[in-house]
Formats: C-alpha cells, sequence, structure tokens
C-alpha cells in the first residue's frame, strides 16, 4: 500500500514513466513477435510438410531470391525422382495486395495441403487454390475470380496451412506461375526444391551430396530455412537494436523517476534514516515503486503492442497475412523480464546517492 | 542504603566543530543521566541543544569528547542506523511522520528496521497507538489527524521499540498549550513507565520545571545544571 500511495502522490509523473515504458516495450513486443512469428510460420509449414532438405542457389543471397534453373530441377529430379519438390514462390504488386504471395507448386503436393471449401486447382484452367486468410480479406470464395499478372484466375478452392504467410497467399500450378514471375520472353525458373528424407542421417546424405554434384546449389536443413532468409537476419538486428534503445531509454526513464523521487523526499528518508532504517531499507522501498511502475508499462506496453500489430496490420499496404494478431506467454514474460531487470538497474544510482545521504543533513532538507 | 545507580547516559567532554573549527556547536560539554530520569536541555535558538542531541542519537560523530549509552561507547558503534533503531527514539518539533504512511505504518517503521516480522509489528504498533489513545486513529495518514495527534503517534514511534534514550527536540513546540502538556505527559508517563531516559530539548520553562533535571546551553557549552550532578 505504501509503494501505491508513494507512486499515486506524483499521478502525473508516474503515468509519463509508466507511458515512456509501454511506449518502448509496445514497440519491441511487436517487434520481437513479427520476427518470432515468420520463423515459427515458416519453420512449421517446412516441417508438417515434412521438407527435411532445401535446395537453393548458392550465390542467392536468400532462399526467397534463389533461381534453379529447368536444367538443374531435371537433374535434382534424376537424383531424387518423387522426394524431391520443385516450388515456386514470389510477392507480386497486385491491385488487392502489395505483396500478394504466389507458389506454384506440384499437383501432387497441392493434394496435401487440407481444403476449407472446394477442390483443389486443376492443372490447365488457369485455377488457383487461395489460402483462407486472403479469401476473407477478399471476400472471395470458391468459384469466384481473383486478377493475378493482369489475367483472371479461377478460384477453385480455399486452403488452410495454419501458416498465416502461406494461407494469406494463394498456390497454382507452376508452369502458369513460373511465367508470373520470369521477365516477357524469358524461360521460367524454380524458386526452391525442396526434399523429404524421412530422417537425419538421410538429410545429412543429401546435403553433402548437393554440394558434391551441385556446386551451384546449396542445401540446407528444412529447419534452418526460416534463418538463412536474409530478411529475417535484417529484422532481428533491427529488433535487436529497438530493444537496446528501449531498455536503455527505459533505464533512463525510471532513474529519472527514482532520482526525483530521492530528492523530493529527502526529509521523509531522514525520517526513516533516523529510526533506524538503513539505506538498503530505504532501495527497497523505491525497489518496489520501480518494479510496481514498471510492471505496469509491461501490461500497458504489450497491449499496445497489440494494437499495434492490428493496427498495422490493416493497412492496405501491408499485404496480409504476415503480422501476428497475437503475443505468447513466453514473449510477454520476456518483455516484463528484461523491463524488471532495468528497473533494478535504474536502482544504481539512487542508491550511490542514499548510501552517501547523512540522515541528519537529509531531516534538514527543505 | 542503595547502591547509587550507573548513569545510563554519560557526556564527557564534548565537542562539535563545524567549518573545519570556525564554528563551535558544542564546547566541552559534560553530563551524566541515569535511566528513567528526564532531563531537559535549555538555551537560545543555535546554543547547541540540537547538535547534542543529534551527538546523542548517532545522526552525527563529534569532534571531540565521548558519549557513552549505557556502557557502550557510541565512537566505537559501527552500525548507526541499527544502533538508533535499537537503542533510540526521536521526537521532532514538526513531527516528521512520513506522509504516505498512516499511523499505525509509521509506528511500525523503526520495527522494520529492526527486522520483526509484519505481525508481531502490527500487534505492537497497535497496542502503542492504543496507548497514546490513538487506536480509533491507526489507519489514518499524518495529514488526516490533528497536529496533537500527530506529535501523540510520533511518540508511540520514538517508543515502539522500547529505546533506553528518548530524545525530544522540541516536542510541543508547535502545539497550542494544552496538546503540548498532554504531549509532554504522554513522553514523561510512557518513558517512565519504560525505564527509558527522556531529554527534551525546549524553550519552554514550565516543561523545564517538570523535569527531573535542567541542563541550559549557552554559545555550546553548559552554563547551568540543575538535578543530577555534572560529570
Amino acid at each position: 500500500m505504501i509503494f501505491w500511495r508513494n507512486v499515486l502522490r506524483a499521478r502525473v509523473r508516474s503515468l509519463m514513466t509508466v507511458l515512456g515504458i509501454a511506449a518502448g516495450v509496445g514497440l519491441f513486443a511487436a517487434a520481437t513477435a513479427i520476427t518470432t512469428d515468420l520463423r515459427a510460420q515458416i519453420g512449421s509449414a517446412i516441417g508438417t510438410y515434412h521438407f527435411d532438405v532445401v535446395i537453393h542457389e548458392r550465390r542467392a543471397p536468400s532462399p526467397f531470391s534463389s533461381k534453379l534453373t529447368q536444367a538443374q530441377m531435371d537433374a535434382l529430379a534424376a537424383r531424387y525422382g518423387s522426394a524431391l519438390l520443385p516450388m515456386v514462390m514470389g510477392t507480386l504488386n497486385e491491385p488487392w495486395s502489395a505483396y500478394a504471395m504466389v507458389l506454384g507448386v506440384t499437383p501432387a503436393f497441392a493434394q496435401r495441403v487440407p481444403l476449407v471449401t472446394g477442390r483443389h486447382f486443376t492443372p490447365g484452367q488457369r485455377e488457383v487454390t487461395m489460402g483462407e486468410i486472403a479469401a476473407q480479406r477478399l471476400n472471395l470464395a470458391a468459384g469466384q475470380s481473383v486478377g493475378i499478372g493482369g489475367e483472371s484466375w479461377r478460384i477453385a478452392g480455399v486452403y488452410r496451412t495454419g501458416s498465416r504467410l502461406f494461407d494469406g497467399g494463394m498456390m497454382g500450378e507452376i508452369g502458369p506461375v513460373q511465367r508470373l514471375f520470369a521477365p516477357e520472353g524469358s524461360e521460367g525458373q524454380y524458386t526452391l526444391a525442396l526434399v523429404s528424407t524421412g530422417d537425419q542421417a538421410a538429410t545429412a546424405r543429401v546435403i553433402a551430396q548437393v554440394a558434391r554434384e551441385f556446386p551451384a546449389l546449396r542445401a540446407i536443413p528444412g529447419t534452418e530455412f526460416a534463418g538463412a532468409i536474409r530478411l529475417f537476419r535484417v529484422i532481428e538486428a533491427f529488433v535487436g537494436t529497438i530493444a537496446v534503445v528501449v531498455l536503455l531509454g527505459t533505464a533512463l526513464v525510471v532513474t529519472n523517476m527514482l532520482m526525483m523521487a530521492v530528492a523530493e523526499r529527502t526529509r521523509e528518508i531522514g525520517i526513516l534514516m533516523a529510526v533506524g532504517w538503513t539505506p538498503w531499507l530505504v532501495l527497497r522501498m523505491l525497489a518496489a515503486e520501480s518494479l510496481l511502475l514498471c510492471a505496469a508499462g509491461t501490461v500497458l506496453g504489450n497491449l499496445f503492442g497489440l494494437a499495434l500489430l492490428h493496427g498495422v496490420n490493416r493497412l492496405e499496404s501491408v499485404g496480409f497475412g504476415w503480422l501476428p494478431l497475437r503475443l505468447s506467454a513466453g514473449q510477454v514474460a520476456e518483455s516484463a523480464a528484461l523491463i524488471a531487470a532495468v528497473g533494478l538497474l535504474s536502482l544504481l544510482w539512487p542508491a550511490a546517492v542514499l548510501w552517501r545521504m547523512q540522515p541528519l543533513d537529509a531531516l534538514r532538507h527543505e | 542504603m542503595n547502591a547509587p545507580a550507573h548513569p545510563m547516559l554519560i557526556v564527557d567532554g564534548l565537542c562539535r566543530d563545524y567549518e573545519g573549527g570556525g564554528v563551535q556547536a558544542l564546547r566541552d560539554v559534560g553530563f551524566t543521566a541515569e535511566a528513567g530520569r528526564s532531563v531537559a536541555l535549555t538555551g537560545p535558538s543555535g546554543c547547541g541543544k540540537s547538535t547534542l542531541l543529534s551527538l546523542i542519537g548517532l545522526l552525527d560523530r563529534p569532534t571531540r569528547g565521548r558519549i557513552l549509552l549505557g556502557g557502550e561507547d557510541l565512537a566505537q558503534v559501527r552500525d548507526a542506523h541499527a544502533f538508533r533503531a535499537r537503542r533510540v527514539g526521536f521526537v521532532f518539533q514538526f513531527h516528521h511522520m512520513v506522509p504516505t504512511m498512516t499511523l499505525q505504518e509509521n509506528v511500525e517503521a523503526p520495527m522494520i528496521a529492526l527486522g520483526l516480522g509484519r505481525a508481531e509489528r502490527r500487534e505492537r504498533a497497535a497496542d502503542m497507538l492504543a496507548q497514546v489513545d490513538l487506536a480509533a486513529r491507526a489507519h489514518f495518514l499524518p495529514a488526516q489527524v490533528s497536529g496533537g495527534e500527530r506529535q501523540r503517534a510520533a511518540v508511540a514511534r520514538a517508543l515502539v521499540n522500547q529505546p533506553a534514550v528518548l530524545l525530544a527536540d522540541e516536542p510541543t513546540g508547535n502545539l497550542d498549550s494544552r496538546n503540548g502538556q498532554r504531549v509532554i505527559e504522554l513522553l514523561l508517563t510512557q518513558a517512565r513507565e519504560r525505564a527509558a531516559l527522556v531529554l527534551v530539548a525546549t524553550h519552554n520553562p514550565e516543561i523545564a520545571a517538570a523535569l527531573d533535571a535542567h541542563i541550559e546551553l549557552r554559545d555550546g557549552a553548559v552554563v547551568r545544571h540543575e538535578g543530577p550532578p555534572a560529570a
């Protein structure tokens, strides 16, 4: 109760401190959620369909920007047979989404994806199967059409993989999708080749074989796919920077609040020291106040982060399916632990002041 | 014939200089006082009364001289905070209550310093407040009670740890005569029951006359000592 009363005695300052912490935590929570979620989505999609090995162009900065020629894919198909799945993957700037994700897959793979309504696309019919999130956002259903690359494609059905990234896109036959991404007159290319091996030893063998027999290609375990995407590394570096700024900002905000509290309450601290309180006991009282504000800032910050994600998700320019719309308990706990640690670290300077404080001087403080 | 009582407090050759000796707040002050007695410290403002109380309460350290409280040389006390919590009770002129703590919490504060458990603290604080007729005001904040009630709560806080010495610096200076008298009576009664030594710095001659001994200070030196013999 004392902590509450002390925090509430300077309501505006406490509110500003909480809002300052919340702003930082919100940004941190939203940014962390995006990177963690993207990794998890891609990881789960790769895992769900048992793609043990992902093969991409060696010199490509990221698997998403990889380009495999028909000759390379034919050679891989000759080596791995039915275990190989060629895939075309990319985003298009369409009137209905700035980042329309389109996958080109084989009919055999498409059959492995569960449907919500309708059926899978039929080869040669210029059809797509649309992800559930994309269908909801565009208010489209099986039987209707969608414009892709300036042409009308019939929606054969709606699928749900459980990965928002993929459920925010659509999939069609490889050949027509290749032509969507290939420059006029050039040969269609693949993005990735995925191999199902069944066990870790076979995965290691495939990776070694690709390294040996296909020097222009690179094979990585499916579990490392998300980590190999350069965009993620850039985003993670960005999030790391945000985290440092947030933590530093929080430390400054909380330290400032505590220093003002010590300055304003010097005489009270003198009273407490006169009745026997040690600087350590006074610091404990300040620590409780600091943690109370940090806790409030963390709760508000996570709500703010959630609101930020929902708000940004509504923006047309962002596309859809990319952003997580919830924060995991682990992420909330991580932000709480970091802010609590900062809240405690912020006590260092006030502690130095308290340890130098003479009770008699404090009692006489005006 | 009773054996002479050992002095609870021995102050011997006490000096306190400030500004490198340019200001002598106390000059060779010496006296003794026995447990259960009350001593008035009088003299004009700036004569050294508060400085003397601060030195006895270990809020400050002397430049020279010695203070023994219950046989313990204060110069040898390493943990002044623990010493104050255990051996000393303070009552200040402006009550000096922590405004965000209720009267009960203010009275509990010295017991927190001693590391007592919450249940014991609450029980003792409630008991102490009842003794100063503040049981009904225990959960009020200082700003919600009168000046006299605040000062009675300050007395309760000063006595709650059963200190050996109670140091009161102008405890009635901010009260009307009726409330002032009540606070002094309370202070003396409670201290006597606990056999605590009471030192009261005051400008009020009536209060000084009501106490067992009277020490008058001028310019930092003892000029008159009535009651127990000077050391």
